[in-house]
C-alpha cells in the first residue's frame, strides 16, 4: 500500500514551476523544472548552482541543464536555499 | 489483488515526525506525509539539521527550514519516528583517535 | 551531426496533470551535435561538441576543453565520458 501523498506525483505537480534541488554532496540546484524520467533525472531552466564549502557559498548561473538523478537527496519544490535561513536552536 | 506485507510499513508512520538520514552524511526531519515502494518520501515541515563544514558526517546544532520536500528513495538509508527516540551516552566512552 | 537542423524543435509530451513536460530524453535529443558544458562531480567542466551518448550518460565529446576551477587544463579532440561521474549536461546560450 502506498502513502497518501505520492512523492513523484509531488514532484510532476511542480513542472513548471521552481524547484531546489539538494545533492548527495556539497552541491545544490534551484531551477525551474521542466519534467524527469524514472530515474529523476530532471531538465531545468534558468539555473543557480551552489556548492557549499567551508570558505561560503559559490554561485554559478547556466542556462538550460540534464541533472544527473543519481546523487539528488531532497528535492524542495519552491524552494530557494537564499530564503532559507539557518538557525541554532536546535531544541523543538 | 493483495499485496505481500512489506518491511517497510512506513503507513503507520503518516502524520507522525520522523528523522530520514541519508548516504553521505545528510538529516533531515519532519511530518510523514506520504511514500512510495521505493521509499521515495514526502516531508512536511520539514528541518534540516546542518553538518560541521569540515566533516560531512559530524552534525552540528544549527538547522534550516525546508518545508514540504521530496526525499530521493536511492539515497535514504534510515527512516525512523520521533517518538520514543531517546538519544543515549556514548557506550564507548572517548572515541579513539584516527 | 549534420541533421541537428531538424531535431532542434522541442518535442513535447503531456503530463497527467496536464501541463507540457520536457523530459530528459528530448533535451538529449535536442542537444546532441551542439556544444555543451558537462559538470563531473569531482567538479571538472568539460566544454565540447556533444557527439554521441547513451541511457548511461556515458557521452562523447569533440573539440573538447577541459577547466578544473574555471581554468583551462586541456583540450582535447575527441574524449569520451562515463556516466557514473557526471552531474550534468548543461547547454551554453550563444555561439
Amino acid at each position: 500500500m502506498a502513502g497518501r501523498l505520492l512523492p513523484l506525483e509531488l514532484v510532476d505537480r511542480c513542472i513548471g514551476s521552481r524547484i531546489w534541488v539538494i545533492m548527495k554532496g556539497d552541491k545544490e540546484v534551484v531551477g525551474t523544472l521542466r519534467g524527469f524520467d524514472e530515474y529523476v533525472n530532471m531538465v531545468l531552466d534558468d539555473v543557480t548552482e551552489y556548492t557549499v564549502t567551508a570558505a561560503g557559498r559559490e554561485k554559478n548561473q547556466l542556462d538550460q541543464i540534464l541533472l544527473n538523478g543519481n546523487n539528488v537527496c531532497i528535492m524542495v519544490p519552491g524552494g530557494d536555499p537564499e530564503a532559507s535561513s539557518s538557525s541554532s536552536s536546535s531544541s523543538s | 489483488m493483495t499485496s505481500k506485507p512489506t518491511v517497510l510499513d512506513l503507513e503507520k508512520y503518516i502524520d507522525q515526525e520522523v528523522s530520514v538520514k541519508f548516504q553521505g552524511g545528510r538529516e533531515v526531519r519532519g511530518i510523514l506525509k506520504g511514500f512510495d515502494p521505493l521509499v521515495n518520501v514526502v516531508l512536511d515541515e520539514c528541518v534540516e539539521t546542518l553538518r560541521d563544514p569540515n566533516d560531512a558526517y559530524r552534525l552540528t546544532d544549527k538547522t534550516r527550514r525546508l518545508g514540504l520536500v521530496v526525499c530521493r528513495g536511492l539515497q535514504v538509508s534510515l527512516v525512523c519516528p520521533n517518538e520514543g527516540l531517546q538519544e543515549i551516552e556514548n557506550p564507548f566512552g572517548q572515541q579513539p583517535q584516527i | 551531426m549534420s541533421e541537428q537542423a531538424t531535431e532542434t524543435k522541442k518535442t513535447t509530451t503531456t503530463t497527467t496533470t496536464g501541463k507540457a513536460k520536457y523530459q530528459p530524453s528530448d533535451f538529449l535529443k535536442a542537444v546532441l551535435g551542439r556544444p555543451v558544458i558537462v559538470k563531473l562531480n569531482s567538479g571538472v567542466s568539460y566544454r565540447g561538441i556533444l557527439a554521441c551518448l547513451d541511457g548511461y550518460m556515458n557521452i562523447a565529446m569533440e573539440q573538447t576543453e577541459e577547466y578544473d576551477d574555471g581554468q583551462l587544463k586541456a583540450k582535447y579532440g575527441d574524449c569520451f565520458i562515463r556516466g557514473n561521474n557526471v552531474h550534468y549536461i548543461s547547454t551554453i546560450k550563444r555561439r
